[in-house]
Formats: C-alpha cells, sequence, structure tokens
C-alpha cells in the first residue's frame, strides 16, 4: 500500500518540532547556521537537514505568517530515482524513495534532476542525502519521526488514500468557514506525491511550481528529440566529412 | 541555486567531446581518403589520451571516486549518464584496438591479433558511431534534468556533436605542420562543422525566445557575465570570427585557436547559467 504525509499548512505553528525530531531519529547533525534576517532557521536544506519550516509573510490587509513545512516529495515519477545512475535511488513497496548510501557515488545528477530541488551533498559522506520517509520507522508500523512529533496535527500520516480524503474534507471545511480558497497541492502531479500540501495560498507563495516538469527522462520525449536532431547533425557532419576529405578533395 | 555541477565538469564536457571529434574526424580521413595516413594515427593516439584525461576529471568530480565501479555495475537506457559510462568504456576500448592496430612494436602484436578478429574498417565504423554518441552525450547529459536551460529544447545534443566535432579537427589542424592536403580539407571540414555549430544554435536561441518559451531563465545565458561569454566567446570568438576567417583563407593557427577556446567558453556558459 502507498503511504503519504499530509502538511496541513493552516495548523502549523512553526514550533520546528518535527525539524529537530528528523535530525534525532535519522542522526543528522546540526550545523553552523546564519541569520538572514527572517525567523527561519536553518535557511534551507542541506545534507544534513532534511526538513525545514519556512516562515512566510503573507502581504494582505491583515498581517498573515504563514508556516511551511517541507522536505522530499516522494514523487510518484521520482526524476532522481530516473537518472540516478547507479540505481542508488530506490523506492519501497509504502511508497518512500530513499538513497541507498553504499551505492551512491555523488554524481549529483538528482540534484540536477529534481523539480523541488530537495537533495543535498552530506559533505561528510560524500554522497546525496535527504528524507527518506522514516522508511525504518514505516517498516516496523511506526509514523515518521515528524508525524510523530507534530504537536498539533500538522503533519499527518497514513495510506495515501486516507490522507488525501483527509485533506479534501479539510480544505471544504476551510473553505465553507473562511476567506480563502484552499489549495490540496500534490494529488496527481508528477504520479502523485507521497507529501500532500494544504495550502490557504496559491502554490508559488511556498515556492512550489504549479505545474512541476517531470524530468525529461521520464517521459522519453527529451531522450527521443535529442537524440533525433543529434543523428540530422552527425548525417550532416557525415556527408560534410566525405565532401571535404574524399580523393583529390584537396585541389 | 547551488551550482552542482563546476569546472571539472566542464573540462570533462569539453575533452569527452574533443576525443570523440577527433576520431570522427581521423577515421574519416582515412575512409574517404582511401589510404592510412600519419595524421590518422596520430588522431587516434590523441583521442584515447583526451578520454583518459576526460575520465580522470570525472572521477575526480565524483564525491566518491572509489564508487565509479557502481557505474558498471548498472544499466538504465533512460539515464544519460549510466548510458554514458558504456559509451565511455566501449569507445575507449574501441580506440585502444584501433591504436595498437595503428602502432609500431608490442602493441603492433596486440593490433594484429585484433586484425585477426575483423578487418581495421570494421573498428573504424564502429569507433566513429561511438564519437558519435559519445560527442552527442555530453549535451543530452545535461538534457536531462529538470534545469530549463538544458531541458527545454533538443538542441544540446547536436550542439555539442557538431562542436565536439569542430574541436577535434582544430586540434589535429594544430598539430600538423607538413600535411598541406590535410590543412586543407581539415579547415573545409571544420567551416562545415562550425555552421553547422552556428546553426543549431540559433535554433537553440530561437527555441529558447521564441519557439518554446519565451524562458525567464533565458536571461541568464544571454545577459550579464554568462552572457558574455556564451555571446562573445561561443558564438563570436568560437564560430563566426573562425568561419570568416577560414572563408578568407587566412593561414595559420589563429582560427582553429579561436575554435578550441569557444568551445570551451560555450560549455561554461551553458553549465554555469542553467545552473543561476
Amino acid at each position: 500500500m502507498r503511504y503519504a504525509m499530509l502538511n496541513d499548512v493552516t495548523r502549523c505553528i512553526g514550533c520546528r518540532s518535527c525539524q529537530v525530531a528528523c535530525k534525532q531519529w535519522n542522526d543528522r547533525k546540526a550545523e553552523k547556521t546564519k541569520n538572514v534576517g527572517t525567523f527561519e532557521n536553518p535557511f534551507e536544506l542541506s545534507g544534513q537537514t532534511w526538513k525545514r519550516v519556512k516562515f512566510i509573510e503573507v502581504d494582505k490587509a491583515e498581517a498573515n505568517w504563514s508556516f511551511f513545512t517541507y522536505q522530499c516529495n516522494h514523487c510518484g515519477d521520482a526524476g532522481c530515482m530516473a537518472v540516478c545512475p547507479t540505481n542508488a535511488i530506490k523506492r519501497t513497496k509504502e511508497g518512500a524513495v530513499y538513497i541507498d548510501e553504499k551505492i551512491c557515488t555523488g554524481c549529483k545528477y538528482c540534484l540536477n534532476a529534481c523539480p523541488f530541488h530537495i537533495p543535498h551533498i552530506d559533505e561528510e559522506k560524500h554522497i546525496a542525502s535527504k528524507c527518506n520517509l522514516c522508511a525504518d520507522r514505516i517498516a516496523s508500523g511506526l509514523m515518521p519521526a515528524c508525524a510523530k512529533a507534530c504537536p498539533t496535527g500538522a503533519i499527518m500520516f497514513g495510506s495515501r488514500d486516507y490522507i488525501l480524503t483527509v485533506a479534501r474534507e479539510r480544505a471544504s471545511f476551510l473553505a465553507k468557514n473562511g476567506k480563502n480558497k484552499f489549495n490540496v497541492y500534490g494529488e496527481n502531479i508528477l504520479g502523485g506525491l507521497g507529501v500532500i500540501y494544504l495550502l490557504p495560498e496559491a502554490p508559488e507563495v511556498y515556492a512550489l511550481p504549479e505545474k512541476p516538469k517531470a524530468p525529461p527522462a521520464i517521459n522519453f520525449v527529451n531522450v527521443f528529440s535529442n537524440s533525433f536532431v543529434g543523428l540530422i547533425a552527425a548525417l550532416i557532419l557525415t556527408f560534410g566529412a566525405y565532401a571535404s576529405f574524399k580523393k583529390g578533395g584537396e585541389k | 541555486m547551488n551550482v552542482h555541477w563546476g569546472m571539472l565538469v566542464v573540462l570533462y564536457l569539453f575533452l569527452a567531446g574533443m576525443a570523440g571529434g577527433i576520431y570522427f574526424t581521423a577515421s574519416f580521413y582515412d575512409f574517404f581518403s582511401g589510404q592510412r595516413t600519419n595524421i590518422s594515427k596520430k588522431g587516434y593516439t590523441i583521442s584515447f589520451v583526451l578520454l583518459l584525461v576526460a575520465v580522470f576529471l570525472l572521477i575526480l568530480d565524483l564525491e566518491r571516486p572509489s564508487r565509479f565501479i557502481h557505474m558498471m555495475l548498472a544499466y538504465k537506457f533512460f539515464s544519460p549518464m549510466s548510458m554514458g559510462s558504456w559509451g565511455l568504456l566501449f569507445f575507449g576500448v574501441n580506440t585502444f584496438i584501433t591504436v595498437c592496430i595503428n602502432s609500431e612494436g608490442s602493441l603492433k602484436t596486440l593490433g594484429d591479433f585484433f586484425l585477426r578478429i575483423a578487418p581495421f574498417r570494421v573498428y573504424g565504423l564502429i569507433g566513429v558511431a561511438l564519437s558519435v554518441f559519445l560527442s552527442a552525450y555530453t549535451g543530452v547529459l545535461l538534457s536531462e534534468t529538470t534545469r530549463t536551460l538544458w531541458a527545454a529544447t533538443p538542441f544540446l545534443g547536436a550542439l555539442f556533436l557538431a562542436s565536439g566535432i569542430s574541436c577535434g579537427v582544430c586540434l589535429l589542424i594544430l598539430l600538423e605542420k607538413d600535411d598541406e592536403a590535410f590543412l586543407k580539407q581539415g579547415k573545409r571540414f571544420d567551416n562545415i562543422c562550425l555552421v553547422v555549430e552556428l546553426s543549431v544554435i540559433l535554433f537553440y536561441i530561437l527555441a529558447l525566445t521564441i519557439g518554446y518559451g519565451p524562458y525567464p531563465e533565458a536571461k541568464n545565458l544571454f545577459s550579464g557575465f554568462y552572457g558574455l561569454l556564451f555571446i562573445g566567446g561561443g558564438i563570436l570568438l568560437g564560430t563566426v570570427v573562425p568561419i570568416l576567417l577560414n572563408i578568407v583563407g587566412l593561414k595559420g593557427k589563429i582560427a582553429p585557436v579561436l575554435v578550441l577556446v569557444g568551445a570551451f567558453l560555450l560549455r561554461y556558459a551553458i553549465v554555469y547559467a542553467g545552473q543561476q
């Protein structure tokens, strides 16, 4: 059965329990961070930080602070997995996309293929690194550490069908009782994400692409179109070589 | 945005493309001129050496160099890096065979062994096919990502192929002093490569600006520092000026040098601007 996580932005209070729980369970080290003028800490994901909370100020008549917790989205069509040359990126039967540390070469292809720019290099181990949805906990019948630690229910975990039902019902309830249009993000894009977001604002407010492009390796189009154009160029150049190098051509 | 692929990757793309280009030129010079020439023998050896340097740079760029072996334990048709690793291996082996066949001394004995398996022409044709793959794959590698400048158009494979072959011809011209016939024919072939390269660049620019786009990311490549490298270095110095110099028949080695410098700057600009 495919599992999923719900990140309900309307319930998040920005306490960062999820960040701490993630670090503790996955043995991620603390890093020196910089104050860049926001309350966000750390300011970006890294090889040691697999999950973080963004503090987003939404500029409206009433000031609104939106807390947005994010990590790897465990895409149904995972670009990182498709391009990985060594099959180091794998998927569990529960849907968690994880990196096999023993096989990863640190070639950084997954870093360039992820539409959400999630994987980073673990500078100590020199391999790609990202959230694994606590695959070990799920295999033992537990929920991911971040979901377990969340005090407000902003992070929920369950079967993907259940999570989608909860997200839709919550969006519908909020829309009836509030002014915003609530977006359920991740239901169908990229083969369906393994992390569903309930967003009070448009996805771009949270730097989530509205229609993220599947890395071309998945839909084959770019491989074939590049090869086709390359083949035409090769034929022209072969003819050019013949015209230039044929016997007596030096005259 | 972080730059994940830096100077070592740029150098790898440049050298691997040129290794393929030299083999392509040397092999076709043999085929079409109907003789096995010294310039071709030199070309096969340079191609092999460049390939070794390129692979060394590639392994050096890996965060875990010792794990390069895992590339050889997997085969993924739709991962250009996986296909490229196998392409490098096959091209390397075939080029080594070609070098053996064309060498003297102890390597010649090994070359004779390979000649008993198949005639030289077979190795040459396989090498040409692999050289086209190698030069083009360096562009396709970039295309199979989510970086807009790399992935939005189908032209990078053809662009790096034409540029790689052009670099191959130019390096051979730079290293040859005596063979007047080759110098003349090489410059003619180089001009054809450069015209193809320039045409593909124009298609690439049109695709980014009006055809498929316009993509806001295009400004990273067409303006600022990378714009200067791409337009000034890659296009003007690397293709337009050498074409004009070849047309007016300027003797000397200025045009080939400009082509090599321009091809490097072209790759540098595309790789770095694509990650901004």
